[in-house]
């Protein structure tokens, strides 16, 4: 009788069980019904988003106001509503500005209490993509004042402060497009003009070219992938690569600028020169058309 | 009596094989710096395969005559063994020290052992050594000269062959460092001079490559001469350089055998007068020039002359290298990239005066007001110092010199009539003026209150040359004055020091923040006058 009373306990704690397992189950699945509508419609969302243009703040802030006409929003809010909307647009528009053009400008303060120009500090921002990996690099800058502004009244700029490499010969080419003061006494015969221009388009080159021919350099590694082992980049500017192959040999290139080969030196892995392999890569002219099969 | 050798001067260097017999004091002294781990893993790197033939352990049987305690073991495997035991086992540093010295090398520990010995110092010891940051320069060519005379004479021809010779800039404007034929150029400058032993290694921790000098006061190179050393007979030189940046720093004192006194400096100066001569190539010379900058850490070296980005962009300016000042134009959203709040300097500038000015209904609190102003002086000290200054970001110099060349200034009437009638006396005697005023506006007394590890005094030096004082009743009066930082950082401590108010962050010149990244400078019209080699 007893075992009989706690057998039917046990089914009955098995049906129990049974039932919750069954109801845990049922939760999991709406649960997981309701993730998988939710991303959905996130991800209708975020392509709706996308593609419309976004609501304007009038548009929204008209959708607050209740069917009475009051709003369920103080007017504080809404002025600090339309200050950040205000401050986003123009972080939109300068965010644009800096995507189709790569270099932008701006103007800054120099904290320094003996700054020149009462502070005044124009700023040159060039931005690099590099289409390796996808993403923009850090910006560079060049900062430059007006020395002479309260002394001369001249607007003529003078280098600040940059962050750019020392690869970068910034000072040389500041020297070209920035404008020298002439000294008391001494005839004008120096080019006494200024170009922001050159100057930003001497810098970019600088960095520009540097990212590229790193990209091509990898764009060439994973061309050859199945004769490359590694490959390494001594110098910060990327003018040259050690190239090592699966056979043993190693090849070093020297580019030009542009990305043209100018030499090669190939050696194998006990350090002959392999002067076929030379005059071959010489023959490419490009890194990028680089390949190793017909080696 | 074994056979006789022969010793000759040569020119060429040490060999890294050549050994030093173990009782030698620089051999002593070299091991018995290093801690015991760092011995550990120097001893498994000296066993390493392609160190092996250099730095080989004597193994094999013992020899009966000997009188050492330790075993000989068989094998290369056997001894790397017994060190890993001394790893797991709790000890002094004394037992692995004998154990090297006196067993598995007891023939003598070669050039290139302790060599590496060193360097493992200075990685264990990083601030061990002062150094001096030089730059590298181009000599100009005198091509050039040639052609701008010929423009002086205002032919249009000269012109044209100016334009078309500068227009297209070098492409390699750095100078190239390719350790092996550096080394080989430079043992030919120096190697008739002295007789050196060279190491050259690139650090796993910083972005150099460290290049160590032995240099040995004797005429010979062989393993015979080596037998007969003593440790004083050595003089040991650190030269780094820094990857892809025409900057080279040299030691100034060094752990061994220290180049310090007459002949230590006669030693450094042949060395770093070889250093350009070195690097140069046919058509293409290098000159080496101060930069004004010296630091005991590495870190903050490669952050004013290394190969970054921050060489002309410190202190306040390092935001803009970092590149954290506005993200990229991919990164819309302010909150991406506003969260770092460093980037919220201006933002919360505006932010407490908005506070303070307009929502602000009742009276701040005592509390409130102390906290709003620590903040305050939080995000001054920001806006001067940027990423720059902090405590543990190793990159701290530990002397800042300043010498100030500006007329004492004159703001106010009463004060002009009182430098006329000051300066109608003059008097040297009574010069402690700027004294005075630059202990005000340092506000010394709060020296103390900023408890960090900073340390740091002015000295201020007043020299009034009378022949000077003697014109000088038309011309601003010009105190001599010279300030001294000293501290383990001195930046992070000048920051601390605007962070709790004892100095004016607004008033503050420029060049407390570090910004112009020399330790030596003159300071003109406020700011640091600006040296050739430097980072700008």
């Amino acid at each position: 009788m007893a075992s009989a009373s706690s057998s039917n306990t046990s089914v009955v704690e098995d049906e129990v069980a049974e039932n919750e397992a069954e109801q845990l189950e049922s939760q999991i699945q709406a649960v997981q019904d309701e993730i998988a509508a939710l991303t959905h419609r996130k991800s209708t969302l975020n392509a709706h988003f996308l593609i419309s243009p976004p609501p304007s703040l009038e548009s929204l802030l008209d959708s607050s106001v209740l069917p009475n006409g009051s709003s369920n929003l103080t007017e504080e809010t809404i002025a600090t509503l339309q200050n950040k909307h205000k401050a986003q647009q123009a972080i939109s528009l300068r965010a644009v500005h800096r995507l189709c053009t790569s270099v932008t400008t701006f103007e800054t303060r120099d904290p320094d209490p003996a700054a020149v120009d009462d502070g005044y500090v124009f700023g040159i921002r060039i931005e690099v993509f590099s289409s390796q990996t996808r993403e923009f690099q850090i910006p560079y800058y060049i900062l430059l004042n007006r020395p002479w502004r309260t002394l001369r009244g001249s607007d003529d700029f003078r280098l600040h402060r940059h962050t750019f490499p020392p690869f970068v010969p910034v000072k040389d080419i500041c020297k070209k497009r920035l404008p020298t003061l002439p000294l008391e006494g001494e005839g004008d015969d120096r080019p006494h003009q200024q170009d922001l221009l050159g100057l930003a388009s001497d810098l970019r080159r600088h960095v520009a070219s540097c990212l590229r021919r790193e990209d091509a350099i990898a764009k060439m590694g994973s061309n050859n992938a199945e004769f490359v082992s590694r490959i390494t980049l001594p110098g910060a500017e990327n003018l040259e690569a050690n190239v090592y192959l699966k056979t043993g040999s190693t090849a070093n290139m020297r580019l030009d600028a542009k990305g043209r080969i100018q030499k090669v030196s190939a050696k194998d892995n006990v350090g002959r020169r392999l002067h076929a392999l030379e005059r071959q890569l010489q023959r490419m002219a490009r890194i990028e058309n680089l390949s190793l099969s017909e080696t | 009596m074994s056979e006789r050798t022969y010793t000759f001067p040569t020119t060429s260097a040490l060999p890294s094989a050549h050994r030093i017999p173990v009782n030698d004091t620089s051999v002593q002294r070299t091991l018995g710096k290093i801690s015991r781990p760092a011995l550990i893993n120097l001893v498994h790197e000296w066993l390493q395969p392609h160190n092996l033939p250099t730095c080989r352990p004597v193994l094999g049987e013992q020899d009966e005559n000997t009188d050492s305690v330790y075993d000989l073991h068989q094998t290369i495997d056997e001894v790397r063994q017994t060190y890993d035991d001394f790893r797991t086992r709790r000890g002094n540093k004394r037992e692995v020290v004998d154990r090297i010295l006196d067993g598995d090398w007891r023939n003598g520990v070669s050039l290139r052992q302790l060599a590496m010995a060193d360097v493992q110092y200075l990685m264990e010891h990083p601030n061990s050594q002062r150094w001096v940051a030089l730059k590298l320069t181009r000599a100009r060519a005198p091509l050039k000269e040639k052609q701008q005379n010929q423009n002086k004479d205002g032919t249009g021809k000269g012109q044209e062959t100016q334009k078309t010779t500068t227009s297209p800039e070098k492409e390699i404007h750095l100078p190239r460092f390719e350790a092996p034929v550096f080394l080989h150029s430079l043992q030919s400058q120096i190697g008739s001079l002295l007789k050196a032993h060279y190491h050259l290694t690139h650090l796993p921790s910083l972005p150099l490559t460290l290049l160590r000098i032995a240099v040995l006061d004797s005429p010979y190179s062989s393993q015979t001469a080596l037998q007969e050393t003593t440790g004083d007979m050595w003089r040991t030189l650190f030269i780094a350089f820094p990857d892809n940046s025409p900057y080279v720093y040299v030691a100034v004192a060094s752990a061994l055998g220290g180049p310090n006194g007459p002949d230590g400096r006669s030693l450094r100066s042949l060395v770093v007068d070889a250093i350009p001569k070195a690097f140069s190539k046919p058509r293409e010379r290098y000159s080496l020039e101060s930069t004004a900058m010296s630091s005991k850490t590495l870190g903050a070296l490669l952050i004013a002359r290394g190969a970054g980005r921050t060489n002309a962009a410190g202190g306040g300016w390092s935001l803009f290298a970092k590149g954290t000042l506005e993200g990229t134009p991919l990164m819309v959203s302010t909150s991406a990239y506003e969260s770092d709040e460093e980037n919220q300097v201006l933002r919360g500038k505006q932010s407490i005066q908005a506070n303070t000015s307009k929502t602000r209904k009742r009276p701040l609190s005592i509390r409130e007001s102390t906290q709003l102003l620590s903040k305050k002086r939080r995000l001054l000290a920001q806006d001067r110092f940027g990423a720059s200054g902090l405590p543990d970001d190793n990159q701290g110099i530990e002397k800042l010199s300043i010498r100030i060349e500006d007329a004492y200034p004159i703001t106010t009437p009463t004060q002009r009539t009182a430098q006329a009638a000051f300066l109608s006396k003059q008097k040297p005697s009574t010069a402690d003026k700027p004294h005075i005023r630059s202990r005000l506006t340092l506000d010394e007394p709060s020296f103390n209150a900023s408890d960090d590890a900073e340390e740091e005094e002015e000295e201020e030096e007043e020299e009034d040359d009378d022949d000077e004082n003697e014109n000088q009743t038309n011309k601003p009066w010009k105190p001599h004055v010279a300030i001294t930082f000293h501290g383990t950082h001195v930046f992070a401590g000048i920051r601390a020091l605007v962070e709790c108010g004892a100095v004016d962050g607004r008033t503050m010149p420029g060049w407390m923040t570090g910004e112009d990244g020399v330790s030596l400078g003159v300071v003109r019209e406020g700011k640091i006058v600006r040296s050739k080699g430097d980072g700008a």
